[in-house]
């Protein structure tokens, strides 16, 4: 059983993907389909393809770009980013989405998830909250006034799992961007207290990391800047987790040529000239 | 019309796009369509999931397509593939949302896992598993018993052992493959399994001699 996935997270805003850090800073990385190429190529477990601004523009997640990455990238893909309809949900789905995660339509009209599971089957219905600490409380975070309220995550994640959500996607805004691991206390609780799956998200620096938040015992983990400064980094992670809950790269790393930073080791000269002459065989089928 | 072997259907519900782009990954020329003529020349029909169940039966009732499909069926010189929802349905019935009835084209119900897996895990059964070979079939000859394949499920297929050309175990066991005749079923999502799923459908479709343009592949 391979059941722990490790996400790629790839944030958008309109059609470029960006990097985040702390909901305030944002770079520009590039084109999303290039990005989905890439980690479809690492082995990632799953894609999350997130329009941060879609609902505060009141706007819904381009299917056009879905089309886009679905035609270079056979990895399972969920989405997101200002869906509030069935109808829209349906069209993503059709243009290539395994499964919607919906925030803010969530916290708007609860019952938004239950309409959804009832057309799409609750397996496709990922309920995405985010969350600050405030005096060792998790709250959740709201888009609108870019605060947090009273509203405790715990709370929240029971609604959704009640509503029939399939998953929870559990981001730290405090945490975004900044490469200081997993806020591990709150993943711990919530798994304890839902029969869903969770993905934590928010804080990935070096894949010890996502050893960490594993025995949390959250299903899943997503990772967002990590992955994309480092070649084949998927993979590199993988091959250094060396886990059995983890499905395999087959890129052919080993655990001990990986850093503790999920970087390839420099190679011995006599291994990187055995590299020069690497047959592959192959066949046509 | 153009006549093409290998039509996704097309019913208001599920991801037929990704199901085309992966079969025009290993060389297939592909329709997604729910126009009958269409659906009656083609060599192999794919019905994609990802939805409920009662809610995609009733899309095929509205479409007129339940008949349409079974008569294609029926010829025997179709090819019909399911995919996760899409294999559900050619059970007699499902239990999800509400009793519904199936395309019942292979024998069984579908049923909701909370039945058989303890609640140690957490349902929907979300990630990737291997596959339990049950026969021996040409159809697996790419795959080795590491290949992977991703899930997205709460309900299962429960048919009888004659039709169940593999298993998965997650909690319990349950079918991953079914097959019968001119029809065969995949629970998990070759479409979105990478390489492993690429082999897979490739293994299928050479099974039943369906031409496609050959591709190359390298050994691992």
């Amino acid at each position: 059983m391979d059941n722990k996935r490790i996400i790629g997270k790839i944030l958008i805003d309109g059609n470029l993907a960006i990097q985040s850090k702390g909901f305030s800073t944002y770079l520009p990385l590039g084109k999303p389909e290039i990005l989905a190429e890439f980690l479809d190529q690492w082995q990632v477990d799953e894609i999350l393809l997130i329009d941060r601004s879609a609902s505060t523009r009141g706007t819904v997640i381009d299917a056009d770009i879905i089309s886009t990455v679905v035609e270079v990238c056979r990895s399972p893909l969920t989405v997101g980013g200002g869906i509030s309809s069935v109808k829209q949900a349906e069209l993503l789905v059709n243009k290539g989405a395994d499964r919607i995660a919906i925030n803010s339509a969530f916290h708007a009209n609860p019952n938004f998830i239950t309409q959804l599971s009832d057309m799409l089957g609750r397996q496709a219905v990922v309920t995405s909250l985010d969350f600050t600490m405030q005096d060792q409380q998790a709250l959740v975070f709201d888009h609108k006034t870019r605060t947090s309220g009273k509203y405790q995550l715990m709370d929240a994640c029971k609604l959704a799992e009640d509503k029939g959500a399939g998953e929870l996607f559990i981001h730290s805004v405090d945490r975004d961007g900044l490469a200081t691991g997993y806020e591990l206390d709150v993943y711990k609780n919530i798994v304890d207290s839902v029969a869903i799956p969770v993905i934590a998200s928010g804080g990935y620096g070096k894949p010890s990391h996502v050893q960490d938040v594993i025995t949390t015992g959250v299903n899943a983990i997503a990772i967002g800047n990590g992955l994309n400064y480092v070649e084949h980094s998927i993979a590199l992670i993988k091959a250094y987790l060396n886990a059995s809950s983890i499905r395999a790269s087959d890129m052919g790393y080993q655990a001990e040529q990986v850093t503790e930073e999920g970087r390839l080791l420099k190679q011995q000269d006599d291994y990187l000239d055995g590299l020069k002459f690497v047959k592959r065989e192959g066949r046509w089928v | 019309m153009i006549k093409v072997d290998h039509v996704v259907l097309d019913y208001g519900l599920g991801n037929a796009n990704s199901i085309a782009s992966c079969l025009r990954d290993i060389g297939c020329h592909v329709i997604i369509s729910n126009k009958f003529d269409q659906l009656r020349s083609a060599r192999v029909i794919y019905i994609p999931g990802v939805g409920s169940f009662n809610q995609a039966m009733s899309k095929l009732h509205q479409q007129g397509l339940v008949e349409v499909l079974t008569e294609i069926k029926n010829n025997g010189q179709t090819l019909m593939v399911g995919m996760c929802l899409g294999m559900q349905l050619f059970a007699q019935s499902s239990d999800e949302n509400t009793y519904t009835q199936g395309l019942g084209w292979i024998p069984g119900h579908v049923k909701h896992l909370k039945e058989r897996v303890s609640n140690q895990h957490t349902l929907p059964h979300i990630g990737w598993n291997t596959l339990n070979k049950q026969v021996d079939d040409g159809l697996f000859e790419l795959i080795s018993a590491r290949d992977s394949f991703y899930f997205d499920h709460s309900f299962y297929f429960e048919t009888g052992g004659q039709y169940t050309c593999a298993r998965t175990h997650y909690g319990a066991e349950f079918a991953a493959m079914v097959k019968r005749n001119n029809v065969v079923g995949f629970q998990f999502h070759p479409e979105k399994s990478q390489q492993a799923g690429k082999r897979l459908l490739i293994g299928l479709l050479n099974s039943y001699h369906i031409d496609r343009q050959p591709i190359w592949i390298t050994n691992e």
